[in-house]
């Protein structure tokens, strides 16, 4: 990464794609939690390119990675003041379609189905994974639920990580 | 392909925490920019990117996901429940279950206290049945119950106090039960005792034969009895 960013400095074109599809890759997942769906591309390009013109113009951040993403976090913040939107709430209800990764409603309800019969097995044999959930979704973070339980931090994080590659055993099938 | 390794397994371990949207402002920001350096978290984000979203943003999914939550959580079976009680999350000083098994090892005592104490063992009653030598077959009758032992008494004629005497318990059938070649058991009035558990007596005849080594005739002296049972 050193090296890659040392030859974007010195405006090596193929190291400016480069950093500029690590970067974006990234940036697009976490842009993803935070805007709405048509605006991710957006502000994940527009980081980057920051980034890029920053580098160029001789910045010398201690840690890259972080200080890229506190440039992807300005980029929202101002997406948000732009766009005047609130912060997504757990009520809010979105588009189903936008939501889609096939684009239509029929390959949706599958998905959900799916997802809702695997959630249904892992909660049967994790009684307190399903009491997490309902604590997770009445608004309360881990710590809150962890209060709430009666259990560490540690266990709980085991416990949904167990739960998580349950979960994707289940929808892979097996 | 090497397979990816989480930089950092603290931070990997919020992963479905950052997923599900659980996390505090702060730890999800730390996470954030743990995933900007970690292919890994990175590569499993990506992998179930799709239902995570659902999940955290889909409403009819949360409504979904809720109601099996909420029905599971209410249908944990009451064993769940008292286990959840009796071992709870915590140092194992401070569980129930520790504190009620270390109850009954301190009350095992006073329990054997109360009853029979282990490696004893239990004394069978004992009837005796005095014998006398008889040439009827029919001889004496003894009704014994459970596994109550026998002591025959049995009374020698001509007994000597020198004598050495061949004592034979057997069945009607001939089968020999117990026997002693060397018997020297007789008092000075010529009164011999043999024990005889009683797990060895069915109902049946049986007879008790005395014979003196030192008499060469053959003599013998025989003591049939009945058990009835």
């Amino acid at each position: 990464m050193e090296r890659l960013i040392t030859r974007v400095r010195e405006r090596d074109e193929t190291a400016d794609e480069q950093l500029f599809e690590i970067l974006s890759v990234r940036f697009r997942v976490l842009a993803k939690r935070r805007v709405d769906a048509d605006a991710v591309e957006d502000v994940a390009q527009e980081a980057c390119l920051t980034v890029l013109e920053k580098l160029r113009s001789g910045v010398r951040p201690e840690n890259f990675m972080a200080w890229a993403y506190d440039i992807l976090r300005n980029k929202i913040g101002n997406y948000y003041q732009h766009r005047e939107v609130q912060r997504r709430v757990i009520a809010r209800t979105p588009r189903i379609e936008e939501l889609s990764s096939s684009g239509s409603s029929e390959s949706l309800s599958r998905t959900r189905r799916r997802l809702l019969g695997c959630i249904r097995q892992l909660v049967l044999r994790k009684p307190l994974l399903a009491r997490a959930l309902v604590l997770v979704y009445q608004g309360h973070d881990t710590d809150e639920i962890c209060e709430r339980l009666g259990v560490k931090p540690e266990y709980l994080y085991v416990l949904l990580g167990r739960a998580r590659n349950m979960l994707r055993d289940c929808l892979k099938g097996e | 392909m090497t397979e990816l390794k989480c930089t950092d397994r603290d931070l990997g371990a919020l992963l479905f925490a950052y997923e599900l949207g659980a996390l505090s402002e702060e730890k999800a920001d730390r996470f954030e920019v743990h995933l900007m350096e970690c292919e890994s978290c990175l590569a499993r984000l990506r992998e179930l990117s799709d239902h995570t979203h659902l999940l955290r943003e889909d409403s009819r999914t949360r409504q979904g996901v809720y109601r099996i939550a909420v029905d599971a959580a209410r249908s944990e079976s009451s064993w769940q429940r008292m286990k959840a009680r009796l071992w709870p999350q915590g140092p194992v000083v401070f569980k129930p279950a520790v504190a009620y098994l270390l109850l009954l090892v301190l009350l095992y005592p006073a329990y054997l206290g109360l009853h029979e104490i282990p490696g004893t063992r239990e004394v069978s009653p004992v009837h005796t049945l005095s014998l006398l030598s008889t040439r009827s077959a029919i001889g004496s009758s003894v009704a014994l119950v459970g596994q109550t032992d026998l002591v025959l008494s049995v009374v020698y004629r001509d007994f000597r106090e020198d004598g050495v005497y061949r004592v034979r318990l057997s069945r009607d059938d001939g089968e020999t039960l117990w026997s002693d070649d060397a018997y020297r058991g007789f008092d000075d009035r010529g009164i011999g005792s043999v024990f005889v558990p009683g797990s060895l007596l069915e109902a049946g005849g049986y007879a008790v034969e005395v014979v003196d080594i030192a008499d060469t005739s053959g003599t013998r002296q025989v003591y049939p009895f009945t058990v009835r049972r």
